[in-house]
């Protein structure tokens, strides 16, 4: 199957959302500057999505095969036992936020681009997830991210831009020579149906992370994936 | 101390955007040297601000205003004082190292060096330690920031840790790491000068480095 491109998604964010996170709520002066400035976001923002409906299958040694390309990881193997299709994916703030933040010079206006493109990233995931359900009546979906975890490396991202064809580039995203995605917002990774949520936290032993979603479980590698 | 320092503390800590130009044109009627007011008032008003961020009570958005709230003060004093006076602590070389494109964190540090008196020559991200080189000897800088968050990208701290040794500059410029894949013991084993876990940590430590 080829690569689908999702677009046109909403990016409707409103600046009053953005008041207590970025704690200017009580302040006219500042709540006017970021006006402007979501404003100015919103009329450029085109939060992309490239993926794929994908086949998963099995090299002899177990090894995931996710439409003919092989993925190094152990976790994967077990997580995909029972799959027999995968999405790989590409979401991205868009290039146009991309650019514009980078026009930015002021700390406090970068610091508010950083949130907002943040955001636009995540209503494209959102949208993902979304089109999914709507499309496949996945249900319960998880994701696995190359790099997130030393199991499946970064260098694999290679692989998953590989998978996708020239969609990657199509949707505005480029991989530099290591191996990270430009625009910065991006993320790249693979969405499978799970039986039970899996997140990479569960298996990081990271403390203070911003963006912990699972707690650490000491013994789930050795339980569930030690081959 | 006295009652309006105290005043000016309380507004950074608070973030009294509104409040914080007053309180110190009232320090300045009573006549409190302006720098007695950078040092009792904002700073130590950062660094309350700072102990509730380490502490959780404050989140990064509460950081960043709390410079802003700086920043809204500063022109005021930099005004009265001689020039050079504003607490310019130096220079600084900040990038995120070669092969990782994680900018937060970086620009966190960034703005709380700026509003503690540092000049902060931030040329981003995926930056080679060439290119790091090359901006030290240009702006004369003798503090380099880097930010690393991929470990896999650990080696660009070594490259930059080499190429100021290879230049010369080992004993005149400090290399400070910083970054989620950091620590201590990667400060030692990379030969950097210096590691700090939060934009606080970066601002006490550039501080203890810059004054030796
Ligand atoms: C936010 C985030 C993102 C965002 C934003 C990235 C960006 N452009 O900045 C998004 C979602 C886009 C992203 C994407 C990816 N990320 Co990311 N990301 C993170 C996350 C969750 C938080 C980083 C952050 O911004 N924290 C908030 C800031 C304020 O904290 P901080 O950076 O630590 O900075 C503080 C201190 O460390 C210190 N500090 C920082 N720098 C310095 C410098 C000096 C000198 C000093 C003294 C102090 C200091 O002060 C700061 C303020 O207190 C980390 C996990 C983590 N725990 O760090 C993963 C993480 C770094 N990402 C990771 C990965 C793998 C990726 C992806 C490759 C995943 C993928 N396949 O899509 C992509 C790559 C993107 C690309 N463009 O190629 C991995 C790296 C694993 C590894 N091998 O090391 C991590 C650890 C998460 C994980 N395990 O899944 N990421
Ligand atoms: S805890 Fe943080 S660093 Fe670890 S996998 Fe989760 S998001 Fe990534």
């Amino acid at each position: 199957m080829d690569a689908i491109i999702i677009e046109n998604i909403p990016f409707d964010i409103q600046a009053k959302q953005l008041y207590p996170i970025l704690k200017i709520e009580s302040n006219r002066k500042y709540a006017e500057r970021l006006d402007i400035l979501l404003a100015s976001a919103r009329n450029i923002a085109c939060p992309r999505v490239a993926y794929k409906l994908a086949a998963v299958e099995y090299d002899n040694d177990g090894t995931v095969l996710i439409d003919g390309v092989c993925l190094m990881s152990r976790v994967m193997q077990v997580n995909f036992e029972d799959c027999r299709r995968a999405f790989p994916f590409i979401a991205t703030c868009g290039m146009e936020l991309e650019k514009w933040s980078r026009t930015l010079t002021d700390t406090l206006d970068i610091f508010w681009a950083d949130t907002i493109n943040m955001m636009a990233l995540g209503t494209a995931l959102e949208a993902f997830k979304r089109h999914l359900t709507d499309t496949f009546e996945t249900r319960m979906t998880s994701t696995m991210n190359p790099g997130s975890l030393e199991d499946w490396p970064l260098s694999e991202q290679h692989k998953i831009f590989s998978i996708l064809n020239a969609a990657g580039e199509t949707i505005g995203v480029q991989l530099t020579e290591s191996a990270m995605m430009v625009p910065l917002k991006s993320v790249s990774g693979i969405e499978f149906e799970s039986g039970e949520k899996f997140h990479s936290c569960q298996l990081c032993p990271r403390d203070k992370c911003p963006s912990r979603r699972a707690p650490y479980d000491e013994q789930l590698y050795a339980v569930k994936y030690n081959a | 101390m006295k009652e309006s320092l105290i005043s000016v503390q309380k507004a950074v800590n608070e973030l009294m955007f509104d409040e914080i130009k007053g309180l110190v044109f009232a320090c300045l009627d009573e006549g409190i040297p302006p720098l007695e007011i950078i040092e009792a008032g904002i700073s130590k008003g950062l660094e309350l601000v700072g102990e509730q961020f380490e502490t959780g009570t404050y989140f990064l958005a509460d950081l960043v205003m709390a410079g802003e709230v700086v920043k809204e003060a500063m022109p005021i004093l930099e005004e009265k004082m001689d020039p050079g006076a504003a607490g310019q602590k130096g220079k600084i070389v900040l990038a995120t190292v070669e092969g990782d494109i994680h900018e937060i964190g970086k620009n966190i540090v960034g703005m709380l060096l700026n509003v503690n008196g540092y000049e902060v020559i931030d040329l981003g991200v995926d930056v080679s330690a060439g290119k790091i080189l090359a901006a030290v000897k240009e702006t004369g800088a003798r503090l380099i920031g880097l930010s690393a968050l991929l470990s896999t990208m650990i080696g660009g701290i070594k490259e930059v840790v080499d190429s100021v040794v290879e230049a010369g500059l080992k004993d005149h410029v400090k290399v400070v790491i910083g970054g989620a894949c950091t620590s201590e013991q990667l400060k030692e084993e990379m030969g950097a000068d210096g590691y700090g876990e939060t934009a606080v940590q970066a601002v006490k430590i550039f501080d203890k480095l810059s004054a030796t």
